[in-house]
């Protein structure tokens, strides 16, 4: 039984659907502890896919009557708002590409993740702070205890991040959801935090949906890879099968790309 | 033939008062004509900071910075007008949302450099400059929001190249692109180099073309690398590794640029492993 | 974007305030010509009289005829209202535009000035400035135009500094733009539907204040009709010709209200392409 199970998702800006579809037709499959990477750039829907998952799509826009997302036997789009909230807070966590503006600037950040754990975790306030670092410490953020201090402004993209991933994994969930979460990081500290949620993984055994417009990323940590564009998906396979044989025009120019511009190149005719 | 860029020894410092801070601590850079030089650095390592003394927008504290044979860091008023006028070094910003007026629309943008300068025939040139990036000349009635990201980045390009620049710098030109328009414009970026030929300015006289060399700014090394001749690596303020684009990526020697093309993401996944990228950042701190 | 007429009067609204404030504009131009008596022109044999044949609105305490003093009196009240938008967006658009280019000392002591106005309170400013140059509606509204002037500073300053530091003035800079380019070019535009807004709304509350000055007797003298004056000198006479104050009363309310029209018209003209639809918002997140 898949702990996920998205199946002919469509979201449109019409409650008719007689409008041109942003999301049309696509089904994801993700079992308990998977990894699954959507590859995509800005347009592709790949977002509304998530935001459609954990039930925060913007109010003007409708899902089609099609549409079904299971997750863990139960038919969120048949929930309500308050119906949802369990599952959106507790059980399935997301961290997205901006951390800052996630945060509230006036409050330090281990407040910030000490008050979700008394809020939704019920803990009294000492041992929401004590979890809070322990949290902190987990996310691998160096010294914890005093991170837990300062205020958003203070930390750098990738501490905020970790922090970001700190808070949406605080509630123990079976799934995170990575929305271009490294996309605004430095090269150095992207593959920190891809480590770190690989790690995640591996200890929890947290479901990962990983978001990204860059192929060579969500092939580094995912096992199963789909590509969107134009809120369709264009290819879908293990991410072995799609790096090596390329089916879709769309994915062969972006293994393309990287073959002519990126490393690779200067690697092969190095060699050479 | 002189160097491009010669930068030496430049030392910068930024902020006000008590905040000022030295962003650049002696800092050297060469570009030749014609050459793509790619200056690698993470957020806050000083890159933006020294593309901007060489288009003399800092205050330098040491140092020299030449430019197609101009001391920049001397220029002041009038003089920096007159320098940037005569149009021989541009700059391609990363986003064209925000380098372009949203009010104006792209030929009005694209002219802009000939207009400050008063020159004839503006709208022939500016139809010139948008076809040489691949676009179509009719899209200059257009305004920026009105074109793809992709578009608009070559208008922005255009606007930079009317000038006939024998520099170009470019500030994270493809950061803000989807993948798909990106390797068009590192395509049209590779091309611009080649001499210019069969232009109305060409054919008005002017001995041959001249080889337009680029300073490319990209704090990811691992999606320009198939594009820069050779490379700078910028980290805190200091260049701690210079090199031929191969040999950078083959066989980096500081501990900085083996962390970074260890870590760039590839689809080889020849990147280094977590162990040997912890072992690189402990030699750093 | 710039506001245009025509897309002014497609709005109904709009189109009903331009409408209005061309005929008063007309009034006040030709209005002395159409008057059927001189506004002057005292009549003892007909004091107080109620609107009849000859006299359309009726006549006051003086006998003068109320329909020609309406219509001279719009000349002077609207010319004076105008006066002071003038002083106002000439002493606060320029002072705003310079305070974005001409660094911090400038911009400093413009802002202290520009707060020290804000606070000063209108009449007794208006007072003061008239017993300073003399009593006259030219030297009162001059003190109005100073006291509106931090409104349009304002709006100038907050709609030119983001493009002052924006990417595309900084392009136009390195290509050697001189200053005055960078602004006629790109700071302008951007600058000017704030200040059609603030001058239409100014214009309302300038057209308040004189009238409210003229009708405490500030800045008038008083033979000289304006609807402020009109309106006080009818209200003294209130139990003999109830329904006098109206007309007076009538054509500022009505006067102020085309103006706010107006510029809440080109509020939304405007600002619509400036923020652009929620729907093309989500198509872009998407």
């Amino acid at each position: 039984m898949p702990l996920l199970e998205v199946r002919n998702l469509t979201i449109s800006l019409d409650p008719g659907h007689l409008d041109a579809p942003l999301v049309s037709g696509v089904d994801l499959t993700l079992h308990r502890g998977g990894t699954l990477g959507i590859v995509g750039e800005s347009g592709s829907g790949k977002s509304l896919t998530c935001r459609s998952v954990l039930g925060i799509l913007p109010p003007e826009l409708y899902t089609g009557p099609e549409t079904s997302i299971r997750f863990d036997r139960v038919e969120l789009t048949e929930l309500d708002t308050a119906g949802w909230l369990p599952y959106r807070a507790d059980r399935i966590g997301a961290v997205f590409q901006d951390p800052g503006s996630y945060l509230d600037p006036s409050v330090p950040v281990g407040r910030q993740l000490a008050e979700v754990l008394r809020v939704r975790g019920g803990l009294r306030k000492r041992e929401a702070r004590d979890r809070a670092v322990e949290l902190f410490t987990e996310v691998g953020l160096r010294e914890p205890g005093r991170v837990a201090g300062q205020y958003p402004f203070e930390l750098s993209g990738g501490m905020l991040q970790r922090v970001l991933i700190a808070i949406a994994i605080c509630r123990d969930p079976d799934l995170l959801i990575a929305d271009e979460a490294t996309t605004a990081l430095d090269v150095t500290v992207q593959a920190e935090v891809l480590d770190l949620l690989a790690d995640l993984r591996e200890r929890h055994g947290l479901a990962l949906v990983l978001v990204s417009h860059d192929l060579a990323v969500v092939a580094q940590v995912c096992e199963e890879v789909v590509v969107m564009r134009s809120g369709r998906i264009v290819e879908r396979g293990t991410a072995e099968q799609v790096l090596r044989a390329p089916q879709h025009e769309y994915t062969r120019s972006l293994v393309e790309a990287h073959a002519r511009f990126g490393i690779e190149h200067v690697r092969e005719a190095h060699r050479v | 033939m002189s160097d491009l860029v010669e930068v030496r020894d430049l030392a910068v410092s930024l902020g006000r008062g008590r905040a000022r801070r030295e962003i650049l601590h002696g800092v050297d850079l060469t570009v030749r004509p014609g050459e793509i030089v790619g200056l690698i650095g993470e957020t806050g390592s000083g890159k933006t900071t020294l593309a901007r003394s060489l288009l003399g927008l800092n205050r330098i504290d040491r140092g020299t910075v030449s430019v197609t044979g101009t001391d920049v860091g001397g220029l002041r008023g009038g003089a920096l007008r007159a320098f940037r006028r005569a149009g021989s070094v541009q700059y391609v910003f990363q986003d064209p949302l925000q380098s372009l007026d949203p009010d104006l629309p792209l030929g009005r943008s694209v002219g802009e450099a000939l207009e400050v300068r008063g020159s004839s025939q503006i709208a022939d040139r500016v139809a010139e400059a948008l076809a040489r990036v691949g676009l179509d000349p009719a899209l200059a009635a257009r305004r920026p929001a009105e074109v793809s990201g992709g578009q608009r980045q070559r208008a922005a390009i255009a606007r930079a190249m009317i000038t006939e620049p024998r520099l170009l710098i470019c500030d994270e030109p493809v950061s803000a692109l989807d993948a798909s328009s990106r390797t068009a414009v590192l395509e049209l970026l590779l091309r611009l180099r080649d001499p210019h030929r069969g232009t109305a300015a060409g054919e008005a006289g002017r001995v041959g073309g001249h080889r337009t060399g680029q300073l490319f700014i990209s704090h990811d090394l691992g999606s320009v690398a198939g594009v820069t001749d050779r490379i700078a690596v910028l980290y805190h303020g200091r260049i701690v590794e210079a090199g031929a684009t191969a040999q950078i990526i083959g066989d980096p020697t500081h501990p900085y640029t083996r962390l970074l093309v260890g870590s760039a993401p590839t689809l080889d996944g020849a990147g280094l492993d977590r162990a040997a990228r912890a072992v690189l950042r402990a030699q750093l701190v | 974007m710039r506001p245009r007429v025509s897309t002014v009067l497609r709005h109904r609204i709009g189109a009903v305030s331009v409408t209005f404030l061309v005929l008063v504009a007309l009034l006040a131009v030709f209005g002395p010509l159409l008057a059927p008596y001189d506004p002057l022109q005292q009549n003892q044999d007909a004091l107080l009289q109620g609107p009849s044949a000859q006299h359309l609105l009726g006549t006051d305490n003086l006998g003068r005829d109320e329909l020609s003093r309406l219509l001279a009196g719009s000349r002077l009240s609207l010319l004076a209202a105008l006066e002071a938008v003038v002083v106002g967006l000439v002493l606060g658009t320029v002072p705003g535009l310079l305070s974005v280019y001409l660094g911090r000392a400038f911009e400093w002591t413009t802002l202290r000035v520009m707060d020290a106005f804000v606070t000063l309170p209108f009449l007794v400013f208006a007072v003061a400035m008239t017993a300073l140059l003399g009593n006259g509606l030219t030297q009162a509204m001059l003190a109005v135009g100073i006291l509106v002037s931090p409104a349009f500073y304002r709006v100038t300053r907050a709609a030119a500094f983001p493009v002052a530091g924006s990417q595309y003035v900084e392009a136009a800079r390195l290509t050697g733009a001189s200053a005055w380019f960078v602004l006629r070019r790109h700071v302008w535009p951007k600058v000017l539907p704030a200040v059609a807004v603030t001058t239409a709304t100014t214009l309302g509350s300038s057209l308040v204040i004189v009238s409210s000055l003229t009708f405490l007797g500030i800045g008038i003298r008083p033979p000289e009709p304006t609807w402020g004056g009109m309106l006080a000198t009818s209200l003294e006479y209130l139990f003999p010709r109830p329904t006098a104050p109206l007309a007076p009363a009538l054509l500022v309310i009505l006067t102020v209200g085309a103006c706010n029209g107006l510029a809440d018209t080109l509020r939304d003209v405007t600002g619509v392409s400036a923020r652009s639809s929620r729907k093309e918002k989500v198509r872009a997140a998407a």
